[in-house]
């Protein structure tokens, strides 16, 4: 019951600040009718457009599960980035090193490298925290913004492709790549990958002892402790499976897009997949539809640019103005001038 | 050599340390502010343009301020008046700071990329007689912008607005337990909404140190800084002291780093680490050190 | 036609989020200068008819009138400038504050330039802490202190505030006896002062002691109100619940069996790791026995209780379950030994508020053949565990995914307490398990625990409700400074007074009254 109110409203929410953003290409564009029409309909008006959206949605389905996971654990991971960046950096290593292999078997050992890259990151925070009580958010930060600058210096030095001409590692064997959907668009065959992952983790996060575990000590840690749950290791196994997840994430665009690894290729995965999991509520499989509208922002902001009179940065300021109102869950009740109760004692 | 260390030292802490000490105040409300990176942006761009075309440095910090507080106040009316998710709110504000900014410098000066304004008045070092020309010392003391220096005031000011005056009081009485605060009739609305407003001018003067000095504005400059003020932020527990010193140690960080860069043929994007990771070995020793002071 | 201090008339309320009437047609009457009880089951509305008075919820209709003219008051604010104050039974104080900033926060005095003058508050307090016998130093931390010197700080707090009706809600319910005659003292004091008293308890003894008049809630209805000295407690109680609940003092059975239970001289630190908090305590507990712990808080219980359960570390000495030494067990392992435990804390410690009664059922459980297999949770099972339970413990609840957090206090202890037997301990520590209950539900925990110590369980009882402890308990232990120091066996001569007196460090007659001087002796800027 509660919780199909929460979604009816948070719909509702949505829904207004998309009215929002439509108000604000009024505000600045000068032909608003071609303008509306490129950023909410282009995404859907060919499959160019359609898939390249959908494959911009893999990453985030991932780092929003990352987060989210970590998240209901109360264990606030905020350095993704790096753990995406670091974990997409050993696997797209391992595939360039393994290009003798048979495909499958260097996509599985690339894919899994990664994760377990992300994952001892992600881990490393979990674990002072546990140990020392460090907190996990500042460390996983901190460690984040550090390995994105290693990582930058191996694509600009010692795993640098010279013909590239850009800070890109070498091209990997072009078997490993993922099998491509609505070519010519990038989408590709990890959007199935990202789907499976999900609903995996859903059941984890529903059925299994260890998601009880993680979703009683996120809820109270003292209650946990008092009924023996292993509250410590609970805190690095979660850490541990976000910062996997996020170098899961980080792989697959290499594994499908790109079939190397290019300097700051990640346009804030990271980030955004907190955001994702917010918006979604931290619940794993509202973080498709979630990750889905995100990259449909993204996306109906790129055609804009192209399509339309809408310039990048307008676009960017659109999709903030959503972004400000996407939770805001008082907005329903202001707009129907119903003010709610204060707070509560 | 240890004058110069010292003195980037302090050049490099300044804009963090305006922008944490705006992050205390929502910390201290208990909140999280991820805006602070998009104020800062803001102000930096805002701020230079307006004294590069009035030749005005003081109008051009105060326009600075108010854009950020602006924003600031958005932050603070989406987030407690419209109950929106604060860390998503931030990061929006973040996402419309980068937009706005590049779309004014565009529109307004006719490119995207490095703003550079020659005729833009000079934020220049104030040196102390007297004081300049003693060997570290006056590197130490001597030399800086007055936004280098007024931060330190600033950092007392602070102190006694958190510890000294009711507004303070009942922001720090909010942060650690609202239920307690609204018994008393304290209104956690305003307080909160106050940290804000406050927030963004701390951070506006941080963006405007950032720009003013080198009266250059790219897109992006902050660089994450304002998440390395939340760092110092949360390293300070609640104490502008505690701020400063932290910022300090992210401050001398940075110079090392410089200073690696000088006199070692260490890659450069190698040195960019050392902030972080000096920043994360010193909190990792403080956990320790208490951990072993009060265990369990 | 009387002359009321205060009347509250035709109160109702509903709570919208829930959609709970809590109050239909609630009248309170007060005189001025009286100690006025309020009485009634768990969510009878008594604490919210209270907070109504003091501003914090709003009523739906129904008027208040203070000395005869009509107030409406919406927040805490208007209530304190009215001369309301409130002792809530969940305290509202700042830990990390001291005394004096928490007194004054929200009223405090500032000086020309707008500081605020701690000095100068805190010379008033320490005066006014004087004169009403609320003897405090202002400037020690509120962390610090014991649950009893908090309530004295929330009521200096009204005072401070200048209250004339001070809101005692449910006061004694954590105190101790030393601590509850204390602050009967305190509240004779004020009445003599001229203060009108709201006094709300479950324990009908002290309603009948302390009040001068009485109203009973029922289902969140006035249904008498009358002179205490013309009521008795079986009236009373009759009116409260529908039915005479009467306890008597369980008999010792002899058929007792071996140890079950044993610590040896056990050394534990505060949480703090600094200073011994527990200093070489040695027990044992049999099967079949109910073992007492009476003491004044602080004087070692939590430590040792955290140190039993594995929650904190053990310094020295060792801990016996069964034969086996279980010192270095972790809680879980501690727990699969035999150990259950029903904490103090019910609401943070012993549930998860947030989370559903099957989900509350399964915390200690949720790895075992019971509810799960290969690491996935059985739904099927758990689904029928929790309802075994609900039905068996008679746990009030709309359904299976109420939020615990929602249920009364008295349901979810019922929650708590059948986790805790469901795993068929062989040893069940008990902490204070009837706070804050009304009768129906102390009877209840009362008739569970004799019902495990017939079935040849071990049971440690720690409370600081001696009634309780002389009610239910075979021996008696009393701990005071982290000693055992005195081992009593029940008997039906033993009293209150003698097992006091242990409590209090064997000294008989209370310390001669220090000289009142509070003033801070370093300052705190
Ligand atoms: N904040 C709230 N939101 C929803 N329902 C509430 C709230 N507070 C109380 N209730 C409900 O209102 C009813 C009356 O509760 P109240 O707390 O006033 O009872 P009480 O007489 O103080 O009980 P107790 O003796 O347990 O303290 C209960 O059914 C309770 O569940
Ligand atoms: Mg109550």
């Amino acid at each position: 019951m509660h919780r199909i109110n929460g979604l009816i409203k948070t719909a509702i929410t949505i829904g207004i600040a998309l009215v929002i953003g439509i108000i604000a290409i009024l505000l600045t564009s000068s032909e608003p009718g071609n303008s509306i029409k490129q950023f909410f309909i282009g995404p859907f008006s060919n499959t160019y457009f359609f898939g390249n959206m959908i494959a911009a949605s893999i990453p985030l389905m991932l780092t929003g599960l990352a987060a989210s996971l970590a998240f209901s654990a109360s264990a606030f991971n905020l350095g993704l980035e790096g753990q995406l960046y670091f974990g997409a950096l050993v696997g797209t290593f391992l595939a360039v090193k393994m290009s003798g292999f048979p495909a499958i078997l260097a996509i599985v050992i690339s894919i899994f490298a990664s994760a377990l890259a992300g994952g001892i990151i992600a881990g490393i925070s979990g674990w002072l925290k546990a140990k020392w009580e460090v907190n996990e958010l500042i460390s996983s930060l901190l460690i984040s913004y550090t390995l994105v600058y290693v990582v930058d210096y191996f694509l600009e030095g010692p795993f640098n492709d010279p013909e590239a001409g850009m800070a890109a590692s070498p091209y990997m064997n072009s078997n490993f790549m993922l099998p491509k959907i609505l070519s010519p668009s990038d989408l590709h065959a990890g959007v199935f990958i990202a789907i499976a992952v999900i609903i995996f983790f859903y059941f984890i996060y529903k059925k299994s002892t260890v998601g009880y575990e993680m979703v009683i000590t996120g809820r109270n840690r003292k209650f946990s402790n008092y009924s023996g749950i292993p509250v410590k290791k609970v805190i690095i196994l979660s850490m541990c499976l976000s910062g996997s997840l996020a170098g899961l994430a980080g792989i697959i665009d290499n594994l499908g897009i790109y079939g190397r690894m290019i300097r700051g290729y990640s346009t804030g995965y990271g980030w955004n997949g907190i955001a994702v999991a917010l918006i979604a509520r931290n619940h794993p499989l509202l973080v498709i539809p979630a990750a889905l509208l995100f990259a449909f922002l993204e996306s109906g902001a790129n055609v804009a640019s192209l399509m339309s009179d809408i310039t990048p940065e307008v676009a960017r300021i659109i999709q903030s103005v959503i972004f400000y109102l996407i939770t805001a869950e008082g907005l329903v009740s202001f707009i129907g001038k119903k003010r709610r109760e204060g707070i509560k004692t | 050599m240890i004058g110069d260390f010292l003195h980037t030292t302090i050049a490099m802490m300044t804009p963090i340390l305006w922008a944490a000490l705006g992050g205390l105040f929502t910390q201290l409300g208990g909140m999280l502010n991820i805006g602070l990176e998009g104020m800062m942006l803001v102000s930096a761009f805002s701020s230079l343009y307006t004294a590069a075309n009035t030749g005005s440095l003081l109008l051009g910090i105060l326009v600075g301020i108010s854009s950020s507080m602006l924003l600031a106040a958005i932050m603070g009316y989406v987030s407690l008046n419209l109950k929106a998710n604060v860390f998503v709110v931030g990061l929006a504000t973040n996402l419309f700071a980068s937009g706005i900014t590049v779309f004014l410098s565009s529109n307004l000066c006719g490119t995207k990329g490095t703003l550079y304004f020659q005729n833009a008045p000079e934020l220049s070092e104030i040196k102390i007689p007297g004081i300049e020309n003693i060997p570290i010392l006056g590197d130490l003391l001597s030399g800086y912008d007055i936004l280098d220096y007024l931060v330190f005031l600033a950092v007392i000011i602070c102190f006694i607005i958190i510890f000294k005056t009711p507004y303070g009081f009942h922001l720090r009485s909010v942060g650690k337990n609202y239920r307690a605060s609204v018994s008393v009739g304290i209104s956690v609305y305003k307080q909160r909404f106050g940290s804000f407003l406050i927030s963004g001018f701390f951070a506006g003067i941080g963006g405007a140190a950032l720009s003013l000095p080198i009266k250059t504005f790219v897109g992006g400059m902050t660089n994450g800084r304002g998440w390395i003020a939340l760092v110092a932020v949360i390293l300070g527990r609640g104490n502008p002291v505690g701020v400063l010193m932290a910022s300090i140690i992210f401050g001398a960080a940075s110079a090392l780093s410089n200073l690696f860069q000088a006199t070692t043929d260490i890659s450069p994007k190698l040195l960019l680490t050392v902030p972080f990771l000096v920043t994360l070995a010193i909190m990792i020793f403080y956990s320790v050190k208490r951990k072993k002071v009060n265990a369990q | 036609m009387q002359n009321y201090i205060l009347e509250m008339k035709n109160i109702h309320k509903i709570y919208s989020v829930n959609n709970v009437t809590a109050l239909k047609n609630a009248t309170l009457k007060l005189e001025k200068g009286k100690v006025h009880a309020l009485v009634g089951e768990n969510g009878a509305g008594k604490t919210t008819l209270m907070k109504i008075l003091y501003g914090i919820e709003k009523m739906d209709s129904g008027e208040i009138m203070l000395r005869g003219k009509d107030v409406k008051i919406d927040n805490a604010k208007t209530a304190f400038e009215l001369g309301i104050g409130m002792v809530h039974q969940h305290f509202k104080l700042i830990d990390d504050f001291n005394i004096a900033e928490n007194i004054s926060l929200g009223i405090e005095k500032k000086n020309k330039y707008g500081m605020i003058e701690f000095k100068k508050i805190q010379n008033e307090i320490s005066d006014l802490s004087c004169k009403s016998g609320l003897d405090l130093d202002p400037c020690t931390k509120v962390g610090d202190l014991s649950i009893g010197e908090k309530q004295k700080v929330e009521i200096l707090r009204t005072l401070y505030r200048g209250a004339e009706i001070i809101i005692l809600d449910e006061p004694t319910s954590v105190l101790t006896e030393q601590e509850i005659q204390r602050l009967f003292n305190t509240i004779k004091m004020l009445k003599n002062q001229g203060k009108t008293i709201i006094f709300i308890s479950h324990k009908l003894e002290e309603v009948k002691k302390i009040s001068d008049q009485i109203t009973v809630l029922r289902n969140g209805e006035t249904v008498f109100t009358g002179d205490t000295a013309r009521t008795n407690i079986e009236e009373i109680s009759r009116l409260m619940v529908g039915e005479n609940i009467t306890f008597e003092k369980l008999k010792c059975t002899d058929k007792k069996g071996e140890n079950i239970f044993s610590i040896d001289e056990l050394y534990v630190k505060d949480m703090e790791d600094q200073y011994f908090k527990v200093k070489g305590i040695s027990l044992n507990i049999k099967a079949g026995e109910i073992v007492g712990l009476a003491g004044v808080d602080g004087n070692g219980q939590k430590e040792l209780i955290r140190a039993i359960t594995g929650l904190s570390k053990i310094e020295k000495g060792s801990v016996f379950l069964n034969k086996k030494n279980i010192s270095d067990y972790s809680t879980r392992m501690r727990r699969e030994a035999g150990m259950s435990y029903i904490p103090k804390d019910r609401v943070m410690e012993g549930s998860s508020p947030e989370s559903n009664i099957l989900e509350n059922e399964i915390s200690t459980k949720y790895f075992k053949d019971d509810v799960s297999k290969n690491g996935w949770i059985n739904r099927e099972k758990s689904l029928d565990l929790t309802k075994f339970l609900i039905k068996e413990y008679d746990i009030k609840t709309p359904g299976i995914n109420i939020m615990v957090g929602m249920l009364s206090g008295g349901n979810i202890q019922k929650v708590v307490i059948s986790r805790e037997l469901s795993s068929e301990p062989e040893l069940l520590i008990a902490c204070e398990p009837t706070w804050g209950l009304d009768i129906r539900s102390q009877k209840f925990v009362y008739d569970q625990l004799e019902k495990i110590r017939n079935e040849g369980k071990s049971i440690f009882l720690i409370s600081g409700n001696l009634d309780e402890i002389m009610y239910l308990s075979d021996r008696i232990l009393v701990i005071f400074d982290g000693e055992i120091v005195k081992n009593f066996d029940n008997h039906d001569d033993l009293t209150k007074m003698e097992i006091g007196k242990y409590m209090m460090g064997l000294h008989i007659e209370e310390k001669p009254e220090k000289e009142c001087d509070n003033r801070c002796t370093e300052s705190t800027d």
